[in-house]
């Protein structure tokens, strides 16, 4: 009996190839996307998890409040006797850990890498779990020198085989300290929020960075994450009150400084410190770690509705095409009965073909979610794979099998229910069927034209804020990574050799490119306190960005004075304080330990991204802390300028590898996450007006079966071709007239409220939403037409013999 | 004398419009023996193929009782219908009804799949019927590649495996050309006569009708007249 | 006005050839009220389809009101047949979604006629079959005998030289099956000629002629007595 269905089904499928292709691509689409939505989401929410001591691991955060009491700001990064301070004087707190992250060179048999360094103290080892390969964990940090590698580091560094003891010389400041590899573990899981490949003790850190030294004993500063690992069975609530005491005992005069400063005019303490556990660190968008930037949970709920919706719609299609069919097969299913089928046997049958296809789909989600994995981890940025998540797989497989089962069950049920000599005679009763299937197409072009509203604005958008004036010119700029080698040294260099290279234009430098980390610091004048943003730069880069000067002047080589007590600020600077810029000129500053004057004011310029109003900036001579050269290419000759730039490099820091970006890249990064959600939008959109294509189609082919009969009848009545496309695609266009309806305020409210997030908004025009109704029209009239012209052209005869 | 295998007692059946009622069948008692081969005739719209698919429970009638070798089918549940119906009853269409999709052999093993056969006895069954109606040549063609009699011949042939108790036929030549129509006709008789097979035809052909034993003429949903054949032949 | 020779047709499906209609000739006059007869199968829909221009034969000639139509495209023949040929079918036809009034003015929507008209012509239509107190139901809620009046109505509102009638008593009890064929006699009266297919002697007796068809060819045509003493 199953042989026997199985080769009616195979046969089916290949007769009905484009309907069964409908079928299975269509559930393939939307059960591959859900196979990377729940590949992603499930990696989202078992970040860190794979820690040991994970449910007892936190990170202290300072949370700072507004003067009504209200939630600020929450800073990951706390002082750096936070660590020792808890350990000591708190007693739920069985170990701390301080981190700290740099580039550095490492240097092995000769040859130079580049290398990002996770700085942590010894207890590192004893509160997060590492799995070793070579080498014991404990005690690897017994030695300063010691060194844990992950495999992968240790193969690219050293290369294969035992590495254990082997030596290494780490760059701090200008001299190659020696250090002695202990351990190598395992490569982490993707799902962490502390990723690193070389890992380090923390004490070395001071060495690297001598700034680090400085801030001992300094609570005012805060460079370093902190986690706490806490005794088993704490009271959370009791650990939590300490916590906030010890805030007040470590940093008394908190308040008072703010009162005295003009920031805060509220009762109590302005900040207080609170636990975050590890498992929460990756979805706490609140306060970004220094390592992995978290997500908001609520993208993956959406990216979880948009999957289960996406999921439903083509689960619902493939109900409603299988329904389409059936009133085709009425006959068989008629003669079936008369031979003996009961009602279980035709629901065995037609259960079981969609529980076929629903497997066919299946297997080609798993083909779709394999091809597009590349594609999702690019979108994403995230590290996944199929293979290690099976139970993933398992999951969806199982939803398919439930899809085929729930999708075929209607139209079996429907089917099986009716009379045979009803069905013999081709008559199918399909209650209800139209009005829902109406009701879900309606809903799927609503959601169709809102997702292609949502993708069309949100692309506008960014490239409305890129074409923004930026105020400065971002061109052919070539921004070179000093790598921990001196930048005004290289930046000398690189004059010097490239100075009259056609190929080149300028050359300058600054202590951050756009984009690649910030530093603000708070600023005194006229009695009033203010944060701004600082860029130490050369003398060159007002002129080498092309700023536009509104008054003053700008930094001038010769004057020595400059680079002790001058700085340029932008407008935005002028305007917080209250001061034209003609008025800011000469003012002096202070921020406690220099007291430099404005000595010119450039226009507002976009450092940051336009979510925001520009912000207050100052730039500031400082050639000790020249991180990034920056090389303007002449126009077409970028190609050139880096060849150049390569030779200067090579000859500069032999062996060491070149590592450069473009600035306008830089300035783009601040919108890849805006970026990353359009393309995700657009993705959604995308398949969701597939899907709801094939519904369409599936619609206008039953619709069309239904009308056989007054189809002929019309046509023998003297209705032309013409006429009768006219009649069945109308019915449509109506339809999807009605969901712009639903979509188009939906998605009006929901991109409103999206642009609200900047302070740059592109003109939300009507004519966005009426393209996304025209181009949802156009694709469903193309759709439904090719039924329409098909019945118009049928043989009014045959339409009519179906009697 | 014995019980008739088939016995309707005062069925009727209607059909309700909004503000009408259609009656396609009204207050019809008939009896039909074993082994008896009846005729139905009567004009379009006289209710003649309604008559039949409530013979074969694919339809059911709004008043009325039907017996079936002395069971109640208008009380039994459509489990048991379904059961009494796979026993005893095969069906030959006038648009023959083969499934498209299916071979000749499939479509004469399908009645038999349904009676939950053994896969070597279905074989046998099916091999011996194919070979009756000088079939055996074309088992792996499709319903489409066949002309309309040998098409019908296999509905017969369809008809036949399960060796029901009683054949209906709706106006089983009436997609044909009178030789293959005799040639089918000729196929009824020999079930009939040699297989002791009860048949019940709707059919519009007088010729045909009087092969078998009984005619009953129906008008707008009545029994109209009723003869047997000799008698008919004679009155004539 | 209607004129075949060796009028013939045949499908093909995969292998088989089915030959419906075998060299038919026949002559109708304007004015007559014909009947074809023959058992099923014989032909009789598909030479009325071909009549009617809803097909086209697949050899021979047929001249419609002096028009060689037999080789006429899908178009050509659509276009003649708008207001010529009127249609009454077995089952009736109706479109289910438009009312009893919406049905008979169908035709005049495709054929261009004014609302003022097609008003007039369609009350015009409903009283003549007497159906005009259901004008604005639909067809499901009608009896088999008044869902086939207001297909005759449909069939002459666009007052058609012909109509084809496909067993037009088919599907209806003795009674309104009479009621019907007086209908078409009376249409016939009135001028219109009449070619209908039919298994019922009796209704055949309402026309003048009958042809009987037989495997695809014309057996024998006889004239109805009857008729003539009218």
């Amino acid at each position: 009996m199953t042989g026997h269905y199985l080769r009616q089904a195979a046969r089916l499928l290949a007769k009905q190839r484009l309907h069964a292709l409908i079928n299975v691509v269509g559930l393939a689409t939307a059960l591959g996307l859900c196979i990377l939505i729940a590949v992603f989401v499930k990696q989202e929410h078992s970040f860190d998890t794979w820690h040991q001591n994970a449910d007892r691991t936190y990170r202290v955060d300072r949370i700072d409040f507004n003067p009504d009491g209200s939630f600020s700001s929450q800073q990951s990064s706390q002082p750096y006797n936070l660590a020792e301070s808890l350990l000591r004087d708190h007693p739920d707190v069985e170990a701390a850990v301080r981190f700290n992250q740099s580039e550095v060179v490492i240097r092995a048999g000769g040859v130079m890498h580049q290398q990002n360094v996770l700085f942590a103290d010894p207890s590192v080892l004893q509160v997060f779990t590492y799995v070793p390969v070579q080498g014991a964990l404990e005690g690897a940090f017994s030695d300063l020198a010691g060194v844990v590698l992950t495999e992968t580091a240790a193969d690219r560094i050293l290369g294969p085989g035992n590495v254990v003891g082997r030596e290494l010389e780490v760059r701090f400041g200008d001299t190659y300290l020696p250090a002695v590899v202990t351990a190598v573990i395992e490569d982490l899981p993707a799902g962490t929020s502390l990723p690193f490949e070389v890992l380090m003790n923390f004490e070395r850190a001071p060495l690297v960075y001598p700034w680090i030294a400085r801030r001992i004993d300094n609570w005012r500063g805060s460079s370093f994450e902190t986690y706490v690992l806490l005794r088993e069975g704490t009271d959370m609530q009791a650990a939590t009150q300490t916590l906030e005491r010890l805030r007040t005992q470590y940093y008394p005069t908190l308040a008072e400084e703010g009162r005295q400063a003009g920031w805060w005019t509220g009762e109590g303490e302005p900040a207080t410190y609170g636990f975050v556990s590890l498992t929460d660190l990756h979805l706490q968008p609140n306060a970004p770690g220094q390592f992995v930037t978290p997500t908001d949970p609520k993208y993956s709920l959406i990216l979880l509705g948009i999957g289960l919706l996406i999921l439903a719609l083509a689960a619902i299609n493939f109900t409603l095409l299988t329904l389409g069919r059936s009133s085709i097969r009425a006959g068989e299913i008629g003669v079936r009965k008369a031979l003996g089928a009961g009602r279980r046997d035709i629901l065995v049958q037609f259960g079981g073909e969609s529980i076929l296809t629903a497997l066919l789909g299946f297997v080609g989600a798993i083909a779709l979610a394999s091809i597009l994995m590349p594609a999702a981890i690019s979108l994403t940025g995230r590290e996944m794979s199929l293979a290690d998540n099976l139970d993933v797989l398992l999951a969806v497989g199982v939803i398919a099998i439930l899809t085929g089962i729930l999708s075929g069950a209607y139209p079996s049920v429907v089917i099986s229910r009716n009379r045979p000599s009803d069905t013999l005679r081709g008559r199918l009763r399909l209650t209800g069927s139209n009005t829902l299937s109406r009701a879900l197409l309606l809903t799927q072009f609503a959601a169709s034209i809102a997702l292609v509203a949502g993708a069309l604005v949100m692309q506008a958008q960014i490239g409305y804020l890129l074409s923004q004036e930026k105020g400065y010119d971002d061109s052919n700029v070539l921004v070179v990574e000093t790598n921990g080698t001196d930048g005004f040294e290289l930046t000398s260099h690189l004059r010097n050799s490239l100075g009259s290279n056609g190929a080149v234009e300028g050359i300058s430098a600054m202590s951050l490119s756009f984009n690649r980390g910030y530093s603000s610091s708070s600023w005194m004048a006229a009695g009033v306190e203010k944060r701004a943003y600082i860029y130490n730069v050369d003398t060159e880069l007002p002129d080498f960005l092309r700023m536009e000067l509104l008054a003053g002047r700008s930094f001038e080589a010769g004057r020595s004075s400059d680079s002790t007590e001058a700085v340029v600020v932008n407008q935005a600077f002028a305007r917080d304080w209250g001061w034209t810029a003609e008025e800011a000129v000469g003012q002096r500053i202070t921020d406690y330990d220099n007291e430099p004057v404005i000595i010119g004011v450039v226009a507002d310029m976009n450092f940051r991204s336009l979510h925001e109003e520009v912000q207050p900036m100052m730039l500031t001579l400082n050639e000790g802390w020249l991180a990034f050269a920056l090389i303007r290419a002449a126009p077409g000759r970028t190609r050139d300028a880096v060849a150049a730039l390569e030779d200067a490099w090579q000859s500069f820091e032999s062996g060491a590898p070149l590592r450069y970006t473009f600035l306008n890249e830089d300035v783009a990064q601040a919108y890849e996450q805006d970026l990353r959600w359009a393309r995700i939008m657009g993705i959604a959109a995308l398949l969701a007006i597939l899907v709801a294509c094939m519904g369409l189609f599936g619609l206008a082919a039953m619709t069309v079966a239904r009308r056989t009969k007054e189809i002929g009848v019309r046509k023998v009545l003297g209705a032309t071709v013409g006429g009768v496309t006219l009649l069945v695609s109308r019915d449509f266009a109506v339809l999807v007239g009605i969901a712009s309806l639903v979509g188009v305020p939906l998605a009006y409210l929901g991109l409103n409220r999206w642009l609200e997030g900047f302070a740059y908004r592109m003109d939300l025009g009507l004519s966005w939403f009426l393209g996304s109704c025209l181009l949802v029209l156009l694709i469903a009239m193309a759709t439904v037409s090719i039924h329409a012209f098909r019945a118009a052209t049928t043989d009014p005869v045959r339409a009519l013999r179906y009697e | 004398m014995e019980e008739p295998i088939i016995r309707l007692v005062n069925v009727t059946k209607s059909y309700d419009h909004g503000l009408s009622q259609t009656h396609v069948l009204r207050r019809v008692s008939l009896d039909v023996h074993a082994g008896e081969f009846l005729s139905i005739m009567g004009p379009s719209g006289s209710g003649k193929s309604t008559l039949l698919q409530i013979m074969g429970m694919l339809d059911e009638p709004t008043q009325g009782e039907y017996f079936f070798s002395g069971e109640p089918v208008h009380r039994l549940s459509a489990r048991r219908k379904t059961q009494l119906h796979r026993e005893n009853i095969g069906f030959v269409f006038q648009a023959y009804h083969l499934i498209d999709d299916l071979t000749v052999y499939e479509n004469l093993e399908t009645p038999l799949l349904y009676r939950k056969i053994k896969s070597s006895e279905r074989k046998s069954i099916v091999a011996e019927a194919l070979d009756r109606f000088n079939m055996v040549a074309k088992k792996d063609l499709f319903p489409s590649q066949l002309s309309g009699g040998q098409q019908q011949l296999v509905g017969v042939a369809r008809a036949l495996v399960i060796q029901p108790k009683v054949i209906l036929a709706d106006e089983p030549t009436g997609n044909l050309h009178s030789s293959q129509g005799d040639q089918i006709m000729e196929s009824l008789r020999t079930l009939n006569r040699e297989d002791g097979v009860t048949i019940v035809q709707v059919t519009h052909n007088q010729d045909y009708a009087h092969i078998g034993d009984r005619v009953v003429e129906l008008l707008d949903g009545r029994i109209e007249r009723e003869y047997r054949v000799d008698e008919s032949v004679n009155t004539e | 006005m209607i004129k075949t020779v060796n009028l013939s047709k045949t499908y093909r499906t995969d292998e088989v050839e089915t030959t419906a209609l075998n060299g038919v000739s026949i002559h109708i006059t304007p004015g007559e009220f014909v009947s074809v007869m023959g058992p099923s199968g014989c032909g009789k829909s598909t030479m009325l389809n071909i009549l009617g221009l809803l097909d086209s034969p697949s050899d021979g000639s047929y001249v419609f009101n002096g028009t060689e139509v037999a080789t006429l495209s899908e178009r050509q023949r659509a276009q003649l047949r708008k207001g010529n040929i009127g249609f009454v079918f077995q089952s009736f036809n109706l479109i289910d979604e438009l009312t009893v009034y919406e049905n008979v003015e169908l035709p005049l929507l495709y054929l261009g006629v004014s609302a003022q008209e097609r008003k007039d012509r369609v009350a015009a239509a409903l009283e003549r079959t007497q159906i005009m107190h259901r004008k604005d139901h639909f067809p499901q809620q009608l009896s088999g005998g008044q869902q086939q009046r207001v297909a005759v109505a449909r069939a002459v509102v666009a007052n058609p030289a012909l109509i084809l009638a496909d067993e037009p008593t088919g599907n209806l009890d003795s009674t309104n099956g009479e009621e019907v064929m007086k209908l078409l006699t009376e249409l016939n009266e009135a001028g219109t000629t009449i070619v209908m297919v039919t298994h019922s002697p009796a209704d055949a007796e309402y026309s003048h002629r009958t042809i009987h068809l037989f495997d695809g060819h014309v057996v024998t045509e006889n004239f109805m007595s009857k008729t003539y003493a009218v």
